[in-house]
């Protein structure tokens, strides 16, 4: 269970509480970098717990980090201690919580690992399956023939 | 190349993280939202994120959901191939939610502007952050011409930017020296760019204002930090003001057309470069005690102005810099008779805080003019011009020499009379300097004896390190 300290200052503190039922306790003003949260908050002004339904204490745990210490520096290492399937669970969290910087910073660091890479690269990277008929796939490869000029199995 | 849908074994090197330690084997991307993929996507090129179509029949589409457009070929092959791609991409796409356009393309593609201005037209729109475009002379990386020389006058561009003149927060064109640009403005006399914070411009570029002549424009752009010009002008207004509160990097190289008037509303500049012909264009800078803290200045006279106008000029130009930190002058194409005409240069202002001085093919004389106004100097870096003149008077010691002075660097050391006469006159009267470095022009044909000599010269205490260098 990870807990914050509150400040001298009488800044509310609020719970929230990760899909696997792990609870962080965190100031108000932490919180409010959640749009999400913040909706709940006006919605309902006495609530004490939030819960968080769609993310893993792990990854809120991560979030709430980002967003205490986010600044350039930061955030240009953030992204290279995570795996693409973290990135992704991450990105996940930060849109359905409404934390823009988080997601921008998301957004950058899994277009910088798909970057000159081909396509059958990118299937592996994300486990996606190709479901389109050989003719369909050389129909796009002729209709955007420019884009596909000059791309190498990597 | 053509490649199959069968994978190949290996994956890339490096920092790729595959799902390593990770027991996912879900498509989770897919799942995300439509216009999540498009953000991720619009950090690629415009070429790669096209490419994510034969990924899945899900992803068919999803590059549509692109924000950003960024199109850019260096590869100079074959202008039809690119040009299909655009059109499509532009055709399928929602153009009124893309809030970047960036274009850079050898200017031979297109060398009438026909397809840029169909592009560019597509993606006016107001939510439009970001333009850039880019026309580069064949196989150049992509550099800002300097001082081009006009070979014809097709107008390039017309576009009419003022459309999204709220949303617009950074607009760079730069175009070869072959082409031309104009930028409509519309027909006021006061026009704004609210977002504005970057204005880059290179190349031959026309801001008119549509058919009527008024005689005075104010461009407002109250969150501009950069305006940089090369070879840019106004038609159709004899004078501008440009109100930019919070602009703090100016750049203008070489101003063409009818003398027009710019007035600079700003007091933030901490970064001036100016490179252009005296007296054709006035400038002016409106707070007279900008905290101006780099200076700048290469000026030329191509029509031969009189000694008297051009000294005008310049004083009146240094005036708005007296607040200079740090200052570079190189005046050396200016009439080159002023090496003859001792003093032009008595009358400048006083720089009271400037400590670093580079001043580029002087002479002795302004040399001095220039260190009896400079108080608090402690770095002068300077190549000097040996013009036969009348003798030097090297009676007044100025006072930066006694208090401040703690480097001086010789470029391009020739060995010549009056330079020796300088640097001994440094070396004798300084009461602080540190160090003083000879760096040797490359012509120089006796290094050694002039080594010989300066090492010589009497310095007035001995801690100063004397360089030098070829």
């Amino acid at each position: 269970m990870a807990e914050e300290k509150s400040q001298a200052s009488s800044s509310k503190m609020l719970t929230l509480k990760a899909s696997d039922g792990v609870l962080f306790e965190v100031e108000l003003n932490i919180a409010k970098e959640m749009k999400t949260v913040q909706a709940y908050i006006d919605d309902c002004e006495d609530i004490e717990t939030i819960p968080i339904p769609n993310v893993l204490g792990k990854h809120l745990a991560i979030v709430i980090e980002y967003i205490k210490k986010t600044n350039e520096e930061y955030d240009a290492e953030f992204e290279k201690q995570w795996n693409m399937d973290d990135l992704q669970l991450l990105l996940l969290a930060a849109n359905y919580l409404n934390i823009s910087g988080l997601q921008e910073c998301l957004c950058k660091a899994i277009a910088k690992r798909i970057e000159n890479k081909s396509p059958e690269y990118v299937r592996k990277v994300f486990n996606i399956e190709n479901d389109h008929s050989p003719e369909e796939e050389a129909k796009l490869r002729k209709e955007y023939k420019w884009a596909f000029e000059g791309v190498d199995k990597d | 190349m053509q490649s199959s849908s069968s994978s190949s074994g290996s994956c890339g090197g490096g920092n790729d993280q595959v799902a390593s330690g990770s027991k996912s084997q879900d498509d989770m991307i897919s799942n995300l939202p439509d216009f999540v993929i498009g953000h991720i996507l619009s950090f690629l090129s415009t070429k790669e994120a096209v490419l994510t179509s034969v990924l899945s029949t899900r992803w068919k589409y999803m590059w549509t959901f692109l924000t950003k457009l960024d199109f850019r070929d260096y590869t100079n092959n074959n202008f039809n191939s690119f040009s299909n791609f655009v059109t499509r991409v532009l055709f399928h796409l929602n153009t009124a939610t893309i809030q970047e356009f960036i274009l850079e393309i050898p200017h031979y593609y297109d060398p009438y502007g026909y397809y840029t201005n169909q592009w560019i037209s597509a993606v006016l729109s107001m939510r439009l952050k970001k333009i850039k475009v880019f026309f580069f002379l064949r196989g150049n990386e992509p550099k800002i011409p300097s001082c081009p020389q006009l070979v014809s006058k097709n107008n390039i561009l017309s576009c009419p930017l003022f459309e999204c003149h709220e949303s617009l927060e950074e607009l760079e064109f730069m175009i070869s020296s072959l082409a031309s640009c104009i930028i409509k403005l519309p027909s006021s006399s006061f026009v704004s760019f609210s977002s504005l914070t970057v204005l880059s411009l290179a190349g031959i570029i026309t801001f008119t204002s549509s058919n009527e002549i008024f005689q005075e424009l104010t461009l407002n752009f109250p969150l501009l930090r950069e305006y940089k010009a090369v070879s840019c002008g106004f038609s159709g207004v004899k004078s501008i003001t440009i109100e930019a509160p919070l602009l703090e990097l100016v750049f203008i190289l070489g101003m063409e057309f009818e003398q027009v008037i710019t007035r600079f509303s700003a007091s933030r500049i901490t970064n001036f470069s100016y490179y252009c012909d005296t007296v054709s264009h006035t400038i002016f800078l409106d707070h007279q005690n900008i905290p101006s803290s780099k200076i700048f200045l290469v000026l030329f006279d191509s029509e031969d102005h009189s000694v008297e106008e051009i000294s005008i000029f310049i004083r009146k130009l240094l005036r708005f810099f007296i607040n200079a930190e740090y200052l570079e002058l190189d005046l050396a194409n200016c009439w080159p008779g002023f090496a003859w005409v001792a003093n032009y240069l008595a009358d400048i202002p006083v720089f009271r805080m400037l400590g670093y001085l580079k001043l580029k093919r002087v002479t002795s004389n302004t040399l001095l003019d220039f260190l009896l106004k400079t108080p608090c100097l402690k770095t002068l870096v300077l190549q000097m011009v040996d013009y036969d003149e009348e003798s030097q008077n090297f009676a007044i010691v100025p006072d930066c020499f006694l208090s401040t002075l703690k480097v001086v660097k010789f470029d391009k050391y020739f060995g010549g009379e009056r330079e020796f006469s300088f640097s001994k006159f440094v070396m004798e009267n300084t009461k602080v300097l540190e160090r003083i470095s000879f760096s040797f022009h490359e012509s120089c044909s006796e290094v050694e004896k002039a080594k010989e000599k300066l090492s010589l010269v009497k310095i007035s205490f001995s801690t100063v390190i004397m360089e030098f260098s070829t």
